[in-house]
């Protein structure tokens, strides 16, 4: 059953400008691990914008959960590009961002951000220090407690990983591929990366061509849901991403 | 310290210079020393630590305090009201542009030389200043971290409490640095332009009766407490916004 859909959307940011999508249609199954690419600027972003309700559709609807996405509807976490963690509130404050919206009491609101942490691999010690005391790594995986602690079943995870050094960024890759199951959440996510798509999802959505779109291009990943890095040496997953590289460039279809 | 020393010895060669050029000219009525100016306002101490400072301090604090109420309240009224931002701020910024000390005699011709001319003069050198440099702190704070709060759900006032106030304190502390010195001089000028009793007015006196030193004892006294209140304001900053660097 689709968690996530476009019916027939059309969306363009100005009157006057070229719609980004027209009647664009696109679904996600629940629990699935979804990455979008496409080249920069194609509109990637404005997907999770319409789907966390920070811009409107002109015409067509987005569902998630079966319910419409409206102005502040709240059915999805983003974790946007940047870390954005708030430097004037300490690391648990910040991860109990979404909590204290819902005004769930302070103690209560500690101790789920003490676990969410624990659970995205971080020592709770690091609860009362600020965002300035953490390396880059760190402050994504308490960017990515706070999206997990929001509770919403589809996560938007956009491009969360782009500005990291390589060795953190292949750490928390894995890390994210082997808590996506535990997790029990439907992810898409984001990325330049096609490696990095083929690595983390079951899927792939390629936005190709030129805009507006009106569908994505789907492509199964030719990997099993227990996957790791040196699977991505095998023979189809290298085809698949030949492929994929090929599309970006505006060749094959 | 060492990140001060070389504006503490460029302090140092100017007092002194300034001690060999008022010892060379001679005449203390019109340029008196460094060393004369410390020695007049120890003989002054009473009249002006008893009677004139805490007249000054009362006109400054009442001032700022009324100017920070009010330049808080029209920039967040102006940050949370779009159309009172297109009517009210083109004008504050082009108010900028009055020279409000000119202005200063006719609050004293409106409302005579009781503290409330005074206290109306500080409010006209500070209010604008603070409304303008806290507005603009709060029209600064990222736009993707009021969207992230927008997808938790945030309203209006949440998105104002946990992000746009904080992400403003800086500015606020700016404001504030500013206005203190500005509040001094405003209440000095309201005390020179008619008043029973202050350091504006009793440094005007001492004009009258050419004493160089004891014009210049209460500016001294002016400027070190301006210096000392935005010194304890520094320290309350770095306390209160350790991620000042961080935005």
């Amino acid at each position: 059953m689709a968690i996530v859909e476009f019916s027939n959307v059309t969306f363009r940011y100005h009157p006057e400008e070229e719609p980004i999508l027209e009647d664009f249609s696109f679904s996600v199954e629940r629990g699935e691990f979804v990455s979008i690419i496409g080249q920069s600027g194609c509109g990637k972003s404005t997907l999770f914008r319409l789907l966390t309700g920070l811009e409107t559709p002109q015409k067509g609807e987005i569902r998630i959960n079966g319910k419409p996405v409206q102005k502040g509807s709240h059915l999805s976490s983003l974790q946007p590009q940047k870390d954005l963690l708030f430097p004037w509130f300490t690391v648990w404050e910040n991860v109990a961002l979404p909590l204290s919206l819902q005004r769930i009491p302070k103690g209560k609101q500690r101790q789920a951000a003490e676990a969410v942490l624990a659970q995205v691999g971080l020592d709770p010690s690091l609860a009362e220090k600020y965002p300035s005391a953490l390396s880059g790594g760190m402050r994504q995986r308490v960017a990515f407690a706070r999206t997990l602690l929001d509770g919403a079943q589809v996560l938007l995870l956009d491009e969360p990983f782009s500005a990291l050094d390589c060795l953190t960024r292949m750490d928390l890759q894995e890390w994210l591929r082997d808590n996506w199951l535990k997790l029990e959440k439907t992810i898409l996510f984001i990325t330049h990366d096609v490696e990095e798509a083929l690595f983390l999802s079951q899927e792939v959505a390629v936005l190709q061509g030129k805009k507006p779109f009106s569908a994505a291009l789907m492509r199964q990943v030719p990997l099993p849901k227990e996957r790791s890095r040196a699977h991505l040496a095998c023979e189809a997953v290298e085809r698949e991403k030949l492929y994929l590289m090929d599309v970006l460039k505006g060749g094959a279809r | 310290m060492k990140k001060n020393l070389p504006a503490c010895l460029t302090a140092v060669g100017f007092f002194v210079l300034w001690q060999v050029v008022a010892d060379c000219i001679g005449a203390a009525y019109i340029l008196p020393g460094p060393k004369e100016i410390l020695i007049r306002l120890w003989e002054l101490r009473e009249p002006l630590f008893l009677v004139h400072l805490p007249a000054t301090m009362k006109v400054t604090f009442l001032g700022l305090a009324i100017s920070v109420v009010l330049g808080l309240g029209l920039a967040i009224a102006m940050d949370q009201c779009p159309p009172l931002e297109r009517a009210l701020y083109p004008l504050i910024v082009a108010s900028q542009t009055i020279p409000t000390t000119a202005l200063a005699p006719l609050f004293i011709l409106w409302f005579g030389y009781g503290m409330g001319s005074k206290v109306l003069v500080t409010i006209l050198m500070t209010f604008f200043p603070i409304s303008i440099t806290v507005f603009d702190g709060l029209k600064g704070t990222k736009r993707e971290m009021e969207e992230l709060l927008m997808t938790y759900g945030a309203g209006r006032w949440e998105i104002f409490w946990k992000c746009k106030a904080p992400a403003a304190l800086p500015s606020f502390f700016s404001a504030m640095k500013m206005a203190i010195p500005l509040s001094v001089i405003g209440a000095a000028i309201a005390e020179w332009l008619g008043a029973q009793e202050g350091l504006g007015y009793f440094s005007k006196r001492m004009m009258t009766q050419l004493d160089g030193a004891g014009v210049f004892a209460p500016i001294v006294l002016l400027s070190v407490v301006a210096m000392a209140v935005v010194a304890v304001l520094n320290a309350v900053e770095r306390r209160l916004i350790p991620w000042r660097k961080e935005l």
